[in-house]
């Protein structure tokens, strides 16, 4: 079984999405968004997709190969997983990749929530109109009891003329009628009923946008109305309140000195469990006893046993930069930890249903820099991965915006490998006034950053439109799951990207080059920075990956000032992201536009440093 | 008549009418179309969005678009 997310997947025009090439027939899991359709997936093929409880967890198509049938008479099909749409056109990249998957998938399987039926069915009958064989997978049937409804499939499968499977995906629940219907409608390519007034070119007039657009939505809107009310029933003890507390808890989070409140506490409680807990406890534990005092003397003794310990390849293997101790002291010890925490901590607010609260109430601020509150998503999950943010930024609307988003992301937000660094740095670099002076020049830099690209940048951005999904316990399987890919995602990315860094450091200290670096540097270390000259190495590790060049500063930080601690971790945030990032923001935004943001980056980094080291020091701000 | 951005938190209303084609083609897929029944559940301040509730679903929407919805509030209207 093999899985392909393709980042670079959003289609050209005129070019085949890669993705969608396969000999076998494709299915094509479709509906709106945050209803289930990545859980599904995995129920059906057992390929974890990514799943979140916000709307536009998934931008991306995800595919897998999946057996249907007997054993005897197997047939191989791909499935693929696309983002949710509320119906078919091309109001951003999400949609355009939706559509694309959508229109060419031999079958359709139209994945609808139960609770929400009428909303849902716009998209249905979009697509039985535009002609497209599909088959119905109704999820969410324990919510649809929960509260107190009952929906008569037989009628609606009858009205629809479309096969209808009653599923609860997240229970595994009618997964296996799903699938022996699945083979069947892929033989039988069941098209449904079109509803009145339908004519054969339906879809270049819907999707290409038309006057005649809004009065064809209307009458689809009236047909679906009478449909909904003819199958929803209300059950005789009227309506009961499925999830009370989470109704509740959602509206609470809507107040703004509540949910003020809600989010400092959950910044405390990241503060509290990465940066105390994690960063500090746990690995000072792994640094001093298990690495320093175990593991790297174990390493050192095993190579010196077999490479004389003043040979230059000892050196360059285990010496004071040695490739093969540095990179299990920082990956093992330091990263890999902090990575973890992080990834479990951010889970568990993607899945509760708290990120799209926190979208409404920082609307406003987003507004001020031509984003909108939807944008905080992309921001949140750059607090985890900046590489993965950046692809995410496709739910925004337009262009702009993700030009606004992305290069906010490359620059002003610090990544979970770099914040945990930092977190354990910061007890060196003044404490809660380091970081009360690090958040506010990184605030500050958004602000600015923002208001200029809001400024110059032509055309006008959207405003906010997002569902809000339930407030729910997130499930620890998904948490775990999702946690666990991502986290080694990032150590087999990581790895060797940072034992090829220190490789080059190593080489270059060995060689002398290093010094001659230093000594090139100096102007802008000592110079502007006011650092030790050998913070270049920092520097030069920080190219390779921002986090490597933080934990670089572990070792150099007790012969330095808490303020030249604070300039050197503020420079290296503002910084070139890390390679991978780079890579991402280059396909994402394309070439000229990569460039630009990289090159802001470095100039804005060293001017900021250069501010906060002087000004710093005039002020005497720690 | 009146438009949604003059509603305030708690108030019942029936959609009229939406008065740009290009945000009522949006705003019809999410089933937020004339004759639809909305509740207003919050109302951010400072110009923020407001949350109205539709059907079963929770739906936040930008200032701009409430202002292009012509709403009839309706006193005693229960919703579904």
């Amino acid at each position: 079984m093999s899985t392909h997310v393709l980042p670079d997947s959003a289609p050209v025009q005129g070019q085949p999405d890669p993705a969608l090439t396969s000999q076998h027939p494709k299915l094509v899991l479709a509906g709106n968004p945050n209803i289930g359709k990545s859980v599904l997936f995995q129920a059906l093929c057992g390929v974890y997709a990514d799943v979140s409880n916000f709307p536009g967890t998934t931008v991306d198509l995800t595919r897998s190969e999946f057996t249907l049938g007997t054993f005897q008479n197997p047939v191989k099909t791909t499935l693929i997983d696309s983002p949710g749409v509320y119906g078919l056109s091309r109001f951003n990249d999400e949609e355009r990749v939706a559509e694309s998957a959508i229109m060419s998938a031999d079958l359709v399987i139209n994945v609808i929530a139960a609770p929400t039926l009428e909303r849902d069915l716009f998209l249905t009958q979009q697509l039985i109109d535009f002609g497209l064989p599909l088959i119905i997978a109704l999820n969410q049937m324990d919510a649809l009891a929960q509260s107190g409804r009952t929906i008569d499939i037989e009628q609606l499968s009858k009205r629809l003329n479309v096969p209808i499977i009653a599923i609860t995906a997240t229970e595994n629940a009618g997964i296996e009628t799903l699938k022996e219907a699945i083979a069947q409608a892929l033989r039988q390519k069941p098209k449904g009923r079109a509803m009145p007034g339908v004519i054969a070119n339906q879809q270049t007039l819907e999707t290409e946008g038309s006057s005649d657009q809004l009065k064809i939505y209307g009458l689809r809107r009236q047909y679906l109305s009478q449909i909904t009310q003819a199958v929803l029933s209300q059950s005789a003890q009227g309506q009961t309140q499925g999830n009370a507390l989470g109704k509740h808890l959602g509206r609470w989070l809507l107040n703004p000195a509540i949910g003020a409140m809600a989010m400092i506490l959950v910044l405390l409680a990241l503060y509290q469990v990465v940066g105390v807990w994690i960063a500090g406890d746990l690995v000072n534990f792994l640094e001093s006893t298990v690495m320093l005092g175990w593991l790297v003397p174990f390493l050192q003794n095993t190579i010196g046993a077999v490479i004389s310990q003043d040979s230059l390849v000892y050196q360059i293997l285990a010496g004071e930069f040695g490739v093969v101790t540095l990179s299990f002291q920082y990956i093992v010890g330091v990263l890999f930890p902090l990575v973890l925490g992080f990834y479990a901590y951010l889970s568990i607010l993607e899945d509760c249903g708290y990120l799209p609260r926190l979208a409404v109430l920082m609307d406003g601020l987003l507004s001020r820099v031509g984003l909108n509150g939807r944008a905080i998503i992309p921001m949140i999950l750059g607090l985890g991965c900046v590489t993965m943010a950046t692809v995410s930024t496709r739910m925004l609307n337009s262009s702009r915006e993700r030009t606004i988003a992305a290069a906010l992301l490359a620059i002003t937000i610090p990544c979970s490998a770099q914040l945990g660094v930092i977190m354990g740095l910061m007890a060196v670099a003044g404490g809660l006034r380091g970081w009360l002076l690090f958040l506010g020049v990184l605030a500050g830099v958004f602000g600015l950053m923002g208001t200029v690209l809001n400024l110059i940048l032509p055309g006008q951005s959207s405003a906010m439109i997002m569902d809000l999904p339930p407030i729910r316990l997130p499930k620890l399987k998904n948490v775990a799951q999702k946690t666990w890919i991502r986290t080694k995602g990032f150590v087999l990315e990581a790895a060797p990207i940072f034992a090829i860094g220190s490789l080059a450091v190593s080489l270059l200290h060995a060689t002398g080059g290093l010094a001659l670096a230093q000594k090139w540097l100096e102007p802008v270390t000592m110079g502007m920075l006011k650092l030790p000259a050998e913070t270049a190495q920092v520097f030069v590790m920080g190219m390779v990956r921002r986090d490597f060049g933080v934990a670089g500063l572990y070792a150099l930080s007790k012969q330095m000032s808490a303020l030249q601690v604070l300039t050197c971790l503020i420079t290296i945030t503002l910084f070139v992201p890390c390679l991978a990032s780079a890579a991402v923001l280059w396909k994402e935004r394309g070439r000229l536009e990569a460039a630009a943001i990289l090159a802001g980056s470095w100039a804005g980094a060293f001017l900021v440093g250069a501010l906060v080291a002087h000004l710093g020091a005039l002020l005497s701000l720690i | 008549m009146t438009t949604l951005d003059f509603l305030s938190a708690g108030q019942n209303a029936e959609v009229c009418n939406i008065l740009d084609s290009a945000i009522a083609s949006q705003l019809m897929r999410l089933g937020l179309s004339p004759g639809a029944k909305i509740q207003v559940l919050s109302k951010t301040p400072a110009g923020g969005p407001m949350v109205i509730q539709l059907h079963q679903a929770e739906i936040a929407l930008g200032r701009a678009y409430s202002k292009k919805i012509e709403v009839s509030p309706l006193e005693h209207a229960r919703i579904a």
